[in-house]
């Protein structure tokens, strides 16, 4: 028999977004919560994050005219996945989101920026500094009197009721001493993904080996080993890609994605040779830049796409990134090449063949046709300065793991459900398939949360 | 029922295991799925990678454990795991003697991908499976049932350890209890499109090849239990299946290690050709059409190894695969492609073969580093129009030097054992010619000594 040396109703292994939401609602439920968070801190990969969050018919979509609906974010998720991903998990964040959007903002988390992003066919990026998202949810857990928030507590294995029983617990260490926890009614995997965790990004997406790395510090994989362990099925391995855009100074903490193409830029390789349509995902743009020399890019950009920058949205916040000392500028292109390590000669032709391509209103060499997704129109490169920005591919997030129905209950690799364990956020796979929409993570993250809360509960 | 050793799967893997388990005298249950035996093994080319052997050394072939060594972590690239190439290595030449022990003689040998000498020990696959099968029928200790497919491991509740499985056979299922513990030899996934899309979505327009059986079952089945993985990620298709074939074609045929080009839709070339055939294929996947045409003329036709099922040209002509034309405009013409196009590719492919320097792909050989580029100019010439074919998933479950596998934290799983296209960690990257059938046999023995306790 196994001997427990503390309990409570519902174990929250993580301390990100998933893990607060789910937390929560299972508190509101009634269940005394124990959140143990790995780290020294709560947040997760969160914080880290550009805090969009996709959801849709929502009233600030509507204060500005956006016509959007559940149905409309459903079937761009769907196609933006290229139907890669499982319609029951995407029928699930569709018919939950707008409940969770009010909710959020019940307690206190309300969106005032909203923005067009990858993926969307609206604006649909309600956007909101992701740590004052994490500060106001960690209040009201504390506040509910039912959620124990324990940080520096890693969460090693999960203990189950015999070899094929319900999960009945977690094993914990702190300060080297392992300690039984059981959970009366479930345990939520809330822990992230493996985009920190270089032996499971090798085993499932060797070609990233060049690409940057990126996520919270904990973000090693616990939650898929720990499931997986128990037998736990998994969605989405092979779709791992990075994003184009991150600085190559960038630390793996950092939140250093910039993407001027999306508001005209060019990206060229070292030799200053374009090498693929800039309106596309920044995911195929990061396939792409993997085999350029060195697998480097760089957007170069003039001063008036400078201008279009957005100061509060961290992919375009050029001027902040100028104060960084990322984003490079010159009087001239030919300067601009020999500061940042790019071919001149080769990036002149290059620029004097794309604005001749704006001219003639086609882009003979790649069929770039808008600025982002066949939206908004070309601008020539050629009013001083020149701005560049060297760009590497970064796997920010992995956006796969381990099978959960819709009620974010995991499954075994016979989609047998397994009793007791839940999983939310960055831990599961099944959502996103091919290619990830803007603000899918955090929405994710807060929806499936509280599914999970409210199953564990029910366990 | 009860068993000794139960061995799930009835290819080599398995037919070994079952052999060197009854020869150590346990008695034995193979279960096969399927109505017939053979799995993977009598689709594959036949050919086994040995060195050191006799058959080597009758031909003048230096070869060694070293050497062999060398290569499998090269070709690899370094991410193969060393205990698991080095079980490998450590058993091959005993195990190229047990073959022969039992009747398993080679008499072809030849050069193929990976390979920095002639490796591949050829001999028909259906043939060595055969008398494998013969030598276990003889032991009376081995029994075989068709038709009977393993659905979940059994473990007891005590310890943990595998004791059996639950089996199904015509809609009913059966305990099998075996007292040493399961090898698992099932094979692959390559005919299971929900494991293919979970881990290698980028191959959906590779074609697919295996054992109508290969859908993974010992995968999951150990999954289940918690077994890691290894390899995941390197899944690629080989490059050379002829367009017309269906899985359980084996249509497979290599002119280009004897010095052909490979050609996409617009006549170009798109890759160094003596690269393995699994790189080739992933460059293939990329190209119009996910298609290659091996152009190639009378010199490199003469080149062929008759007998050798990749490298018989012969063969392939008279069943209409290789096609001819008394000119390159000819087989232009027939593929559909620009006669101008070709012409002019071949024209440049000529020049640097002449100064024996690839300057667009760095090829520099005929089949990585061995062999000099030659002109392709002498009448008649030949093609072969061939796609990227997933014909074994060469990753799957993590093991140990003895094949016991281990689970996603690297702890034994007991008495659980695996062998064969199942398991991971041998082929990392890419793979040589030979090491299917290689791996097949050397850790099928492996696994059943560990199982019985006889290391």
């Amino acid at each position: 028999m196994q001997r427990w040396d503390e309990e409570a109703e519902v174990i929250v292994a993580g301390g990100g977004l998933a893990a607060h939401c789910a937390a929560l609602q299972a508190a509101e439920g009634g269940a005394q919560v124990l959140m143990l968070e790995k780290e020294a801190q709560v947040g997760g990969s969160t914080v880290l994050s550009g805090g969009s969050f996709a959801f849709a018919g929502t009233d600030l979509q509507k204060s500005n005219s956006i016509e959007d609906s559940s149905e409309r974010l459903f079937d761009d998720l769907r196609r933006v996945g290229e139907y890669g991903n499982e319609e029951a998990i995407v029928r699930a964040y569709a018919d939950h989101q707008l409940d969770t959007y009010h909710w959020l903002a019940s307690h206190g988390v309300t969106f005032d920026k909203i923005f067009l992003a990858a993926g969307q066919s609206v604006p649909r990026a309600h956007s909101r500094n992701p740590r004052e998202v994490i500060e106001i949810l960690s209040k009201r857990a504390a506040q509910s009197g039912r959620v124990t928030t324990r940080t520096s507590s890693p969460v090693r294995r999960l203990l189950r009721d015999g070899l094929e029983g319900p999960v009945q617990g977690v094993r914990i260490e702190t300060d080297g001493k392992a300690r039984a926890i059981r959970a009366r009614c479930g345990v939520v995997l809330a822990c992230g993904g493996f985009s920190r965790n270089d032996q499971l990004l090798k085993l499932f997406a060797p070609s990233q080996s060049k690409t940057h790395r990126a996520g919270g510090p904990g973000n090693t994989g616990d939650g898929l080993m720990m499931a997986w362990q128990l037998g736990a099925g998994m969605r989405d391995m092979g779709y791992i890609k990075g994003t184009f855009g991150g600085h190559p100074a960038a630390g793996p903490g950092e939140h250093a994605l910039m993407l001027p193409i999306y508001v005209g830029a060019i990206a060229v390789n070292s030799k200053g040779e374009r090498f693929i349509d800039e309106s596309k995902s920044y995911k195929l743009i990061g396939d792409a830049v993997l085999s350029q020399p060195d697998a480097i890019g760089f957007q170069v950009f003039d001063r008036k796409i400078f201008e279009k920058g957005q100061d509060g949205i961290p992919t375009m916040a050029f001027k902040a990134k100028l104060a960084l000392g990322q984003v490079i500028t010159a009087p001239t292109l030919a300067e601009l090449a020999k500061k940042v390590g790019i071919d001149p000669e080769g990036l002149a032709g290059t620029v004097a063949g794309y604005n001749a391509a704006v001219d003639a209103g086609r882009d003979a060499q790649f069929g770039r046709d808008g600025l982002s997704n066949h939206y908004g129109a070309l601008a020539k490169i050629d009013t001083a300065p020149f701005y560049a920005y060297p760009s590497k591919s970064v796997v920010v997030a992995t956006y796969c793991g381990v099978s959960v129905d819709p009620a974010m209950r995991v499954r075994d690799v016979y989609d047998t459900v397994i009793p007791g364990l839940c999983a939310a956020g960055e831990v599961i796979g099944g959502l996103h398939g091919n290619a990830y929409m803007t603000g899918s993570s955090l929405g994710k993250a807060s929806i499936f949360g509280r599914l999970a809360g409210r199953s564990a509960l029910a366990a | 029922m009860n068993v000794d050793l139960l061995v799930v799967g009835g290819g080599l893997a398995g037919y070994c295991a079952a052999l060197e388990a009854a020869n150590a005298g346990a008695n034995v249950t193979l279960i096969e799925k399927e109505g017939r035996t053979g799995g993977a093994t009598i689709l594959s080319g036949g050919s086994f990678a040995f060195a050191g052997t006799p058959l080597q050394k009758a031909r003048g072939v230096e070869d060694s454990e070293e050497r062999l060594y060398e290569d499998l972590r090269r070709v690899g690239g370094h991410e193969n795991d060393d205990a698991i190439v080095r079980a490998y290595v450590s058993n091959q030449r005993d195990t190229f003697d047990w073959l022969a022990s039992h009747g398993v003689i080679f008499e072809r040998l030849f050069i193929a991908s990976g390979q920095t000498v002639p490796r591949g020990h050829s001999r028909n696959a259906r043939e060595v499976l055969d008398i494998v099968e013969a030598r276990v029928r003889e032991t009376g200790r081995v029994t075989t049932k068709l038709n009977v497919a393993a659905r979940r491991l059994i473990r007891d509740e005590a310890t943990g350890a595998v004791t059996g499985v639950l089996a199904e056979s015509g809609g009913r299922e059966e305990t099998i209890n075996a007292r040493h513990g399961v090898v698992l030899t099932t094979g692959g996934f390559s005919r299971s499109e929900s494991l293919l899309k979970l881990f290698a979505p980028q191959q959906a327009l590779a074609q697919r090849m295996g054992g109508p059986g290969n859908t993974g079952d010992g995968l999951l089945m150990a999954w289940r239990l918690g077994a890691g993985f290894r390899d995941m990620g390197y899944i690629k298709g080989t490059f050379g299946n002829h367009v017309s074939a269906g899985p359980e074609d084996h249509f497979l045929l290599f002119p280009m290690y004897a010095g052909a080009i490979i050609v996409n839709t617009q006549a170009k070339r798109f890759v160094d050709e003596s690269l393995s055939y699994k790189l080739i294929g992933e460059a293939c996947i990329r190209q119009p059409g996910a298609i290659g045409f091996q152009v190639f003329d009378q010199p490199v036709f003469d080149r062929a190894v008759p007998g050798v099922p990749s490298m018989d040209f012969q063969a392939d002509l008279d069943a209409g695969r290789v096609i001819t034309a008394p000119t390159l405009a000819g087989i232009a013409g027939m593929l559909g492609l620009d006669a101008a196009a070709l012409a002019e590719t071949v024209a440049r492919y000529n020049g640097m073969a002449a100064q024996d320097r690839d300057d667009d792909f760095g090829r520099d050989g005929l089949c990585n580093h061995f062999g000099a580029m030659a002109p392709i100019g002498r009448p008649p010439y030949y093609a072969f129009a061939a796609k990227s074919v997933v014909l074994a998933t060469y990753c799957g479950l993590t093991v140990d030097a003895t094949m016991n596998v281990l689970d996603v934290f690297g702890a034994p799983i007991a008495r659980l054992y695996a062998a064969g296209g199942c398991i991971g960690g041998f082929h990392g990257q890419a793979y040589m010619t030979g090491t299917a059938n290689g791996k097949a046999t050397i850790f099928g023995r492996i696994a059943a000594r560990a199982a019985l306790g006889q290391p």
